[in-house]
C-alpha cells in the first residue's frame, strides 16, 4: 500500500487522492459519530478539551467536505477529465504539487480545529492557511486542466464529465476569494448580518459549485462505463450546469427564513433553494435513462449501486432544504434537528455515496487489483445505506417534533429535547454503522492492494461507452 | 450540442460574482442593515472575551441567536414567550464571526440574559451539566477565567 502511495508512475497522483480521501473518510466518519453520540449522550468524553462537542462538529464537517468527498471526487476527476478530452494526463508532478497542498490544508484544519483555533463560520470554520492551500491546490488543478484543454481542443468540453470538473476548478478559487474573504482586510472581511450572508453564500456555493459538480463529473463519467452504455443525454447534462448557475449562487439567503434578512432576500433565497431540486434531479434523471437498459449492472456492481444511491440522495436532500426553504414548514422544521437530516442526505447520502461508488470504480484502474471480497463491498454499501435511511428518518421525525413543540407556545425547550432524544441516540447508533462500513471499505482496499487478482481489462480502463 | 471552454468559464464565474452582488455586497450596502439597534451594546473586555471562548468552542453548532418573526414573545425556552423579541439585522452590528446559527440541539441564546441572571447558576451548569439536571455538554476543562468570561457574555446577551 504505502509503496503504491508513494510511487510516480501515471495516475499515482489520482491514486493518491484516493487513498487520502479513504483516510479522511476514516476521520470524518469517526468524528460524526462522535458528535452524533455526544448529542445522543451529552456526558461522552465531556471533560476532553479535543473532544468537546463544537470542536468535534466543526472537524466532522471539514473533513467530510474536503477531506473524504473532495479527495475522492478529485481523484475521479483528473482520471477522467483529460481521458476523455484524449489529451494527455494532466502532469503528474504538478497533480502532486496540488495533492499536497490540498491534504496539508486538511491536516491543519484539523489540527487547528482540535486546538480551537477556528474562524467561528460554518462550512467555513478552518483558519487562513488552510484556506490559501486550498486556493493553492485548485489553482495549481486549474492550470493544468486548462493546458489539457488547450492540449485537445476546447471539444473537450462535449463530454459531460470534463465539463463539470471544468466548472468545478472555475468555480472554487471564486468561492474561497470571495465567500471566505481572501482579500482585505485578510480573512475576516464581513461582520453582523453581511456576515450571515456571505457564510450562507459559501455554503451554497461550495455545495452546489464543487461538490455536486464534481458529483455530476463522476456520474456522467463512471455510469456510462459501467453500464456499457453512452451517457442518455448530453442537452440534459447541460440543464444541470445551466439550473445550478441559474439557482444555487442565490440560495443562500434561504437559511434565513423568517430570520432578521429583509424579506426581499428571503424570497430570492427560498425560491433558488426550491429550484435547486432541478439540476439534482436532471443528474438522477439522466442516470436512470442511461442505465435503465442495463439494470443488472446495479446488482452486479456495488460501484453503481452507490452512484445510484447517491444521485437519488442528492435528490432527497435537494428536496429537504427545498421543504424548510417554505414559509409554512419552515416554522416547524427550520432551525430544528431537521438541518441534520439534510446534512446527512447530502454528505453521506449523495455526495458521499457518489464518492464512494467513484472510488469502487477508480480502484481497480488505479491498483490494477481487483477487490478482493464482493461480500464486503455489499456490506459496506448496505451498512451505509441503511445507516443513512436510517438516521435521516430518525432525524427529520425529530425536527418535526422540536418544530411542533416550539410551536404549541407552552412546552419548555427540555421537554421537546427529552421527546427526541431517542431518535438522536438512534442517529448516534447509525453513526458507528456508517463507521463499521468505512472500516470495511479501507480493509478491503488495503488486502485487495497487497493481494488482489490483477484487475479485468475493463476494470483498468474504464473507458465509456461509445458517444458518452 | 458543443459548449465553449470559455463559455463554460464565464457562465460560472458570472452566476457566482452576481450571486455575490446580489446576496452579500448588495445587503451590505444598504444602510438600514447597518444602524445598530436598541439592544445592540458593546461588549466589555471580560464579555469580549467569553465571547471568543463561545467562538473557540464553536458553541453556534447547538445554539442559535436569533428569534425569527413566528416565535417573539410567543416560543418558550422555560416559560411561555421567554424567547424574547424578533431579532434584527441591527442587534448584529459589528459581530465578526456573527453567530446567528442554524441548529438548536440545545436553547436559542440569543436572549438568554434575560432569562439567567446568575453568573454562578450558569458557570455551575457548564462546569457540571449533570448536577444542574441539563443535557448541556460539560466544559470541565475550562479555567476558572473562562467560565467566568462565558457567563459574562452570556448574560450580555438580552
Amino acid at each position: 500500500m504505502l509503496a503504491w502511495m508513494f510511487s510516480e508512475e501515471e495516475w499515482s497522483a489520482s491514486r493518491r487522492f484516493l487513498i487520502a480521501g479513504v483516510f479522511w473518510g476514516a476521520v470524518a466518519v469517526f468524528y460524526e459519530a462522535i458528535f452524533a453520540w455526544k448529542i445522543g449522550f451529552p456526558g461522552f468524553l465531556n471533560g476532553i478539551a479535543w473532544f468537546s462537542s463544537g470542536r468535534v462538529a466543526a472537524i466532522a464537517g471539514d473533513a467530510a467536505v474536503f477531506g473524504f468527498a473532495s479527495n475522492l471526487l478529485i481523484a475521479a476527476a483528473i482520471r477522467f477529465a483529460p481521458r476523455l478530452g484524449r489529451a494527455s494526463g494532466i502532469g503528474e508532478g504538478i497533480a502532486h504539487l496540488a495533492f499536497w497542498s490540498w491534504n496539508l490544508a486538511a491536516g491543519l484544519a484539523w489540527w487547528h480545529l482540535s486546538a480551537g483555533w477556528t474562524r467561528g463560520r460554518a462550512w467555513g470554520e478552518a483558519p487562513w492557511p488552510s484556506d490559501l492551500l486550498r486556493l493553492l491546490a485548485v489553482l495549481i488543478l486549474g492550470l493544468a486542466f486548462a493546458r489539457a484543454v488547450r492540449r485537445a481542443g476546447r471539444e473537450i468540453l462535449d463530454d459531460a464529465p470534463a465539463m463539470f470538473v471544468g466548472a468545478a476548478l472555475v468555480a472554487m478559487p471564486v468561492v474561497l476569494i470571495l465567500g471566505k474573504g481572501l482579500f482585505w482586510p485578510f480573512h475576516n472581511p464581513y461582520a453582523g448580518i453581511t456576515d450571515a450572508l456571505a457564510q450562507a453564500y459559501v455554503a451554497t456555493a461550495l455545495n452546489g459549485f464543487w461538490l455536486l459538480q464534481l458529483a455530476a463529473a463522476a456520474i456522467f463519467g463512471f455510469v456510462p462505463a459501467l453500464a456499457q452504455r453512452p451517457l442518455h443525454s448530453a442537452p440534459l447534462a447541460y440543464v444541470a450546469l445551466l439550473s445550478l448557475c441559474a439557482f444555487a449562487p442565490f440560495a443562500g439567503p434561504a437559511a434565513f427564513v423568517w430570520g432578521p434578512v429583509p424579506f426581499w432576500l428571503q424570497t430570492i433565497g427560498a425560491v433558488s433553494a426550491m429550484l435547486l431540486v432541478l439540476p439534482a434531479a436532471s443528474i438522477l434523471a439522466n442516470l436512470w435513462k442511461t442505465i435503465s437498459a442495463r439494470w443488472r449492472t446495479i446488482g452486479e456492481s456495488p460501484a453503481a449501486a452507490f452512484l445510484l444511491t447517491g444521485a437519488i440522495g442528492l435528490v432527497a436532500s435537494a428536496s429537504a432544504r427545498a421543504v424548510v426553504a417554505m414559509l409554512g414548514p419552515s416554522q416547524f422544521a427550520g432551525l430544528s434537528v431537521w438541518a441534520g437530516a439534510e446534512w446527512t442526505l447530502w454528505m453521506y447520502g449523495g455526495i458521499g455515496a457518489v464518492a464512494l461508488g467513484a472510488a469502487y470504480a477508480l480502484a481497480p484502474a488505479l491498483t490494477g487489483r481487483t477487490f478482493v471480497s464482493r461480500r464486503l463491498q455489499w456490506w459496506h454499501y448496505w451498512l451505509t445505506t441503511g445507516a443513512v435511511v436510517t438516521s435521516a428518518v430518525a432525524l427529520m421525525l425529530g425536527g418535526l417534533i422540536q418544530g411542533a413543540a416550539w410551536a404549541s407556545g407552552t412546552i419548555p425547550f427540555s421537554a421537546s429535547s427529552a421527546a427526541v432524544a431517542p431518535l438522536l441516540v438512534l442517529r448516534g447508533v447509525c453513526a458507528w454503522g456508517i463507521v463499521i462500513g468505512h472500516g470495511l471499505f479501507a480493509w478491503n482496499l488495503f488486502l485487495s492492494a497487497d493481494s488482489g487478482e490483477v484487475a479485468t481489462a475493463a476494470e483498468r480502463e474504464l473507458a465509456p461507452a461509445a458517444g458518452a | 450540442m458543443r459548449m465553449n471552454a470559455m463559455v463554460v468559464a464565464w457562465l460560472v464565474a458570472g452566476a457566482l460574482l452576481t450571486g455575490y452582488v446580489a446576496t452579500v455586497a448588495l445587503p451590505n450596502a444598504d444602510p438600514a442593515l447597518r444602524k445598530g439597534t436598541e439592544r445592540f451594546v458593546a461588549l466589555s473586555a471580560e464579555e469580549a472575551h467569553g465571547r471568543e471562548i463561545y467562538v473557540r468552542e464553536n458553541c453556534v453548532a447547538c445554539h442559535t441567536q436569533q428569534v425569527r418573526l413566528p416565535e417573539k414573545r410567543f416560543g418558550v425556552v422555560r416559560a411561555a414567550g421567554d424567547i424574547g423579541d424578533e431579532s434584527q439585522a441591527g442587534d448584529y452590528i459589528g459581530q465578526n464571526p456573527v453567530l446567528l446559527g442554524s441548529l438548536r440541539i440545545g436553547p436559542d441564546l440569543a436572549r438568554v440574559g434575560a432569562r439567567l441572571t446568575r453568573a454562578p447558576q450558569i458557570i455551575a451548569k457548564l462546569r457540571d451539566p449533570a448536577t444542574a439536571g441539563g443535557r448541556v455538554h460539560g466544559y470541565g476543562f475550562f479555567r476558572d477565567d473562562e467560565l467566568r468570561d462565558l457567563a459574562a457574555y452570556l448574560l450580555s446577551l438580552r
